[in-house]
């Protein structure tokens, strides 16, 4: 269809198109804008089960409805919400550390947030550090620039409930940290040169902290008029910021709090190593082991300078993660160098960085060396099946395959993991039956899943899909190439049909009267007179039969197919027809000459032909005008003469009306004839394309 | 066309960060040694319309994710690249790698073998100078006499191994008469560190001094003598800026800080030269400075903090 049209017309096509699609743009754009005004204009409570809206940088990190946790000690591990962009606002949220030491709190207005990273952000943070017992607020640029901080009360205790409130309008800055005990502190900054948007999250810093009940509202300068008076005095004092404090009191609380911590960190008297026992097979009661968590249900595996050790059954006051260092009392039951600790009493220690896991490969795990360690390894993904609560993979490296399972968590995108990904996990690796099902070598218990590199283009799903596409582009080829022939044969076979119309109507017709002229004469017996008639009848016929023939030879010409060949053409046959006369003969064109298709032409000259003979052989007249006039969108002639006109019943009967009839619906062309008596006679046809 | 032109070129500047960036890859962030490396590196560039970017992994024993980090590098199209590596081979194949690209490379602390070149420089600390600083101090606390513990060994780093040689060197020089009766490895975990300290400390005959080669060294063997009951008293010389009170309470007699503010001016001064073809001294060698509690408010040391203020943004 588009192949037929004119090349200004597919341009104005894909111009209106074009137009329509930026207009569709343009439209959502304002809905979206429109959307997100509403949107910035009402208070979002946060739900942490949402975990797309989620992106977790560092940190081990569980969440549940409107509470989330982030269990590991990793400096600057953050959980950034994906999904509101705010320019002035305020967060608020409850807030517990794990630990009277580390950093924990809100960032607010953050971009290029999708890095680990100690800082590695652009926004603002407001936190408490109960080591310095100090609220502090700052900004992070891939660095830390303390802008305010202000001491906590005397009775604070980040380790309970604490409700954090950090509020942003234009470059000013106000932060309350109100505690379980109804104390509160706040300090309140300017940034002159502000971030003026971005995202909020969650960060903290070598403390397992816990948040509920995060709020993000739209907020004005009637939200930071509490802090007015602390932001005069900010601007006085540009000294607040002094990062380090060492005042005999700062020194003498650090010592204490360091006190504690480095007393938790002691080695307990008493415990035993996990080595001691893998050459002395048997069971061996009431021993005591010290070590870290580096594996957590459902396989439990503790790892002390040593080895590891898997702890196969176990009471906790406590849910264990990662990192956690335990005393483990219970019995340790060792056969076939391997061994495991039955009915563990464990008490934790303390929690700490988890331990570095080791780069492995598949084959290094083959041997037992690094069973139950922290390790990392790569492997190529062969599938993926969701279970309850989490997945089951199933890698390969080399030849070799094995089995990981893993859970849910914000990380891994579970929709992401396609077979043929390079995958890096982290975990324990064990080869316990009920892990491995007497299928695999080993199976890593896993709490990282790393996608470093999509499938191959050329994987076999791939090549597959690419043949499929070949083939349905070759289906498609010979499709169309079959539509063109039969297009072409059909046209050909059109014009055969046109041409065998034209010959019967004109060449054979002539033969048949010729013929009969010719028989007439060689059954004549009226005398030479009537044989002579007849002969000349036939002469006549001859004459009239070479001119139509030349006539049609013209037409299928390509050169006579043109729009001003017709006009010429037409000319011509009115010039021959008044035969020297005084008859005025106007032929023109309007338009652009094109090459018309042959219907078209033969159509328009036939009818012209037809209305030219009827004006001069019976109207009288003295002018006679002929116009072809050419637009986009028709092609219209008009043969218009100044006789005397034609009565009304003749206009539709009689003078070869029927003939044009017929050849103008052959085209599908409007044929109209008008006429005034004694003012002449107008025959237009137009022909739409 | 025209729309198509702006699509690609806003693709290609997402995945690139510009012809007019470096990258800055230490071991880690935000730590007393390393964010004065920060400003030198920032204050350098200033002015010079070279945008840093700056970042490590959160923990100084990842060295899978500093290689990955550094590996990033010669992906994103930096112009050059200062880098101190975690361990001295882990990322030995990168680093050649990257200069092989002709991607200017600046190493910190850390001497990794290949010989330096046009698009190659080392900047470290000088460790013979910090090695003697310590023996010195060592003399003077111990007055010529005694024994000592050396913990915090790290076999994983040409420096560490260099820097524990250099020691035992000066050692012999400036205080003959003092003897190592424990050499200890090292790594980065505190607690470890810690625990090791204590059994030096619980040892049947104990040590006059501890000197602690790392930071993390330097802090467990703190914490183990906060950990003593009653706490311990025995001097402590560490190396490596990690923590600062524990100078002003006494608990650590000194530590041999790294001047990283300078290192990190010269190892930009060096990269910016690097990147415009100019040559540069393929070795420099940084002096430290021994921090005491004495010397704690002093112009030279004090500047090494002044990164809290410093505006990252102009960075």
């Amino acid at each position: 269809m588009i192949s037929r049209l004119s090349g200004t017309a597919r341009v104005t096509i894909v111009c209106i198109l074009l137009a329509m699609a930026a207009a569709g743009g343009v439209t959502a754009m304002l809905l979206q804008q429109r959307a997100k005004g509403r949107a910035a204009s009402r208070p979002y409570v946060a739900d942490f089960s949402q975990s797309s809206d989620w992106l977790a940088l560092g940190g081990a990190w569980t969440a549940k409805g409107d509470s989330a946790a982030n269990t590991s000690e990793e400096r600057g591990a953050r959980l950034m919400n994906r999904s509101i962009v705010r320019e002035d606002y305020q967060v608020d949220s409850d807030l517990r550390l794990d630990n009277p030491y580390g950093e924990a709190g809100l960032i607010f207005r953050a971009s290029e947030a999708g890095e680990e990273g100690v800082d590695a952000y652009h926004g603002y943070f407001a936190g408490v550090r109960p080591t310095e017992r100090v609220l502090e607020f700052g900004r992070a640029d891939f660095g830390w620039q303390l802008l305010a901080q202000k001491a906590l009360p005397e009775s604070a205790d980040p380790t309970q409930w604490t409700h954090l409130r950090a509020v942003t309008v234009g470059c000013d800055f106000g932060v309350t940290a109100t505690f379980s005990d109804g104390s509160s502190t706040s300090l309140a900054a300017t940034d002159p040169s502000c971030i003026g948007s971005g995202q909020s999250g969650l960060r903290s810093s070598l403390t397992a902290v816990r948040w509920r009940n995060l709020r993000i509202a739209p907020a004005g300068q009637e939200d930071l008029r509490p802090f007015q008076p602390l932001l005069a005095l900010h601007q006085n004092d540009s000294t607040e910021g002094a990062a380090l404090n060492f005042t005999p009191e700062a020194i003498e609380r650090y010592i204490s709090l360091t006190s504690i911590q480095a007393r938790q960190h002691e080695v307990l008297p008493g415990v035993r190593l996990v080595h001691d026992f893998l050459t002395s097979p048997g069971r061996h009661p009431g021993v005591t082991l010290q070590g870290e968590i580096v594996s957590v249900p459902p396989l439990v595996e503790l790892q002390d300078d040593s080895g590891t050790i898997t702890i196969a059954d176990y009471q906790s006051e406590k849910p264990l993660k990662l990192g956690d260092v335990v005393e483990a009392q219970g019995t340790v039951v060792s056969e076939r160098f391997r061994s495991h600790l039955e009915d563990a009493k464990l008490r934790l220690l303390w929690s700490d960085t988890p331990f570095p896991p080791l780069s492995v490969s598949a084959s290094q795990l083959m041997d037992g060396t690094f069973r139950g360690k922290a390790v990392t390894l790569e492997g190529t993904l062969v599938s993926a099946t969701a279970t309850h609560g989490g997945y089951e993979l199933l890698l390969s490296d080399q030849s070799f395959l094995f089995r990981a399972l893993a859970s849910n968590d914000f990380r891994t995108d579970f929709a992401a993991l396609e077979p043929g990904s390079r995958l890096r996990i982290r975990g324990a690796a064990t080869s316990v039956e009920k892990y491995t099902n007497n299928l695999y070598p080993f199976t890593v218990l896993t709490d990282r899943v790393e996608v470093l590199h999509g499938p191959p283009w050329w994987s076999t799903r791939y090549m597959l899909w690419l043949l499929l596409a070949a083939s349905l582009v070759f289906v498609l080829t010979q499709f169309l190439l079959h539509r063109l022939q039969q297009w072409h044969l059909r046209s050909v076979l059109r014009e055969r049909e046109q041409l065998a119309m034209e010959m019967h109507d004109t060449l054979a017709q002539s033969f048949a009267g010729i013929a009969y002229q010719l028989q007439a004469a060689s059954h004549e017996k009226r005398g030479e007179s009537q044989v002579q008639a007849h002969i000349e009848n036939a002469l006549k016929m001859v004459h009239v039969s070479h001119k139509e023939a030349r006539r049609t030879i013209s037409t299928l010409r390509p050169q006579y197919r043109d729009a001003a060949a017709i006009v010429s053409s037409l000319k011509e046959t009115a010039e021959s027809l008044s035969d020297g006369g005084d008859l005025k003969i106007d032929a023109s064109m309007k338009g652009r000459n094109q090459t018309l298709p042959l219907p078209t032409t033969d159509a328009l000259f036939r009818i012209g032909q037809e209305a030219i003979s009827n004006a001069i052989q019976h109207s009288r007249c003295q002018t006679l005008t002929i116009s072809l006039n050419l637009s986009r969108r028709e092609t219209s002639l008009t043969i218009r003469d100044d006789g005397r006109g034609i009565a009304g019943d003749e206009i539709h009967e009689g003078l070869g009306m029927e003939g044009m009839k017929n050849r103008a619906a052959k085209v599908r062309a409007e044929l109209e004839v008008t006429s005034v008596s004694g003012a002449g006679t107008t025959v237009f046809v137009r022909i739409r394309r | 066309m025209a729309a198509l032109a702006v699509a690609a070129s806003l693709l290609m500047s997402a995945c690139s960060e510009g012809p007019r960036s470096v990258a800055v890859i230490p071991r880690t962030t935000a730590t007393l040694l390393w964010e004065p490396l920060h400003m030198g590196v920032a204050e350098t560039a200033r002015g010079s319309g070279l945008h840093i970017y700056w970042n490590a992994p959160p923990d100084e024993t990842d060295p899978v994710k500093q290689s990955d980090l550094l590996l990033s590098c010669g992906k994103r199209g930096f112009r050059g690249v200062i880098f101190a590596p975690d361990q001295t081979f882990a990322t030995r194949s990168t680093v050649l790698q990257l200069v092989s690209s002709k991607m200017p490379v600046v190493l910190i602390d850390d001497d990794q073998g290949p010989a330096p070149g046009p698009y190659l420089s080392y900047v470290s600390t000088d460790e013979q100078i910090g090695a003697d600083l310590a023996a010195t101090r060592i003399a003077a606390i111990l007055h010529g006499h005694g024994s000592i513990a050396i913990t915090g060994i790290s076999t994983s780093l040409e420096g560490g191994v260099s820097r524990e040689a250099e020691l035992e060197k000066a050692l012999a020089l400036r205080a003959p008469g003092v003897k190592i009766v424990q050499r200890r490895f090292g790594d980065a975990l505190i607690t470890h560190q810690q625990q090791i300290a204590q059994t030096i400390l619980e040892r049947n005959e104990p040590v006059n001094a501890i000197v602690a080669l790392t930071g993390a060294a330097t802090r467990g063997a703190f914490y183990a003598k906060l950990a003593e009951n009653p706490r311990s008293t025995i001097p402590i010389v560490g190396f490596d800026q990690d923590i600062l009170v524990p100078i002003l309470s006494g608990d650590v007699d000194s530590i041999v800080v790294q001047d990283t503010r300078a290192i990190g001016q010269i190892a930009m001064r060096n990269l910016m030269a690097q990147i415009k073809g100019e040559s540069v001294p393929g070795f420099t060698r940084v002096p430290p400075l021994l921090l005491t509690r004495e010397n704690f408010d002093s112009p030279k040391i004090q500047s090494l903090w002044e990164f809290s203020s410093y505006r990252w943004s102009s960075q």
